[in-house]
């Protein structure tokens, strides 16, 4: 291409590289600087759940009698609302003791195995103690959320939730 | 009026000062995202002890970058301006 043809193609497209980078770089980082504020409300939320979470009341719920379970068994019910499953189970020692149903891995149900005194999930073979819902062995990185329990009248009561 | 090469020269810095800004306004998103799973591994473990301090970090990071950014509107006004 002779020089002539070049300066006759440059008049017709004046473009300049040097100008379109300087102005995509200067909307990219004005972009940046907006998923920054973003980022920034992202932790405000956490903020804010954390003072709400504070304020926040479980209803009181009957959920059986005492004698209703055998050590080793198991009952399941919902707490605090119905999409919540949750198990009551009478350990061997005939304490009482409920967890929800959620595995902290990725919210497969987890049963309890009565022989072992450990609730499994069969999702990813994650498992918990059963007496205070520490992870014993799998990909779960937390413990199981444990509701805490009232007996009153050999009636058994939920009365909130720790670690959820 | 200026010659076409001093003013390519001149748009080449303002692209480099911008390209500066832009790797800086980057390395605090970044720092800002780490702060962000921080205070999100901690809301899923039903933790909240670093929410407050996370915050703070997080809206520091935010005040950086909205520095820079008015410092890239003073340099494009500027060169406007000329």
């Amino acid at each position: 291409m002779s020089d002539k043809t070049e300066e006759t193609w440059r008049r017709d497209f004046p473009i300049q590289w040097g100008a379109d980078n300087y102005v995509t770089r200067r909307e990219f980082t004005k972009f940046l600087v907006l998923v920054s504020g973003a980022a920034c409300a992202g932790n405000g939320y956490f903020v804010f759940q954390k003072y709400q979470k504070r304020n926040q009341s479980f209803p009181s719920l009957e959920i059986g009698s005492i004698n209703e379970l055998a050590p080793g068994q198991v009952k399941l019910f919902h707490y605090p609302d119905e999409e919540e499953p949750a198990l009551l189970i009478r350990l061997q020692n005939g304490e009482f003791v409920a967890y929800k149903q959620h595995c902290t891995h990725l919210s497969c149900p987890v049963h309890f195995v009565s022989a072992s005194s450990r609730l499994e999930c069969p999702c990813h073979n994650g498992a918990f103690d059963a007496v205070n819902g520490s992870v014993l062995e799998g990909p779960p990185p937390r413990p199981l959320p444990r509701i805490t329990l009232r007996i009153e009248n050999e009636r058994i009561f939920a009365e909130g939730v720790q670690g959820s | 009026m200026r010659r076409p090469d001093t003013r390519l020269a001149q748009l080449e810095q303002r692209t480099q000062s911008v390209l500066t800004l832009m790797i800086m306004a980057l390395v605090i998103l970044l720092i800002q995202l780490w702060l962000l799973t921080i205070s999100l591994e901690e809301f899923m473990a039903a933790r909240s002890t670093l929410a407050i301090p996370t915050f703070a970090a997080s809206g520091f990071c935010l005040l950086i970058n909205l520095w820079l950014l008015r410092y890239l509107n003073r340099v494009d006004k500027k060169e406007d301006g000329q």
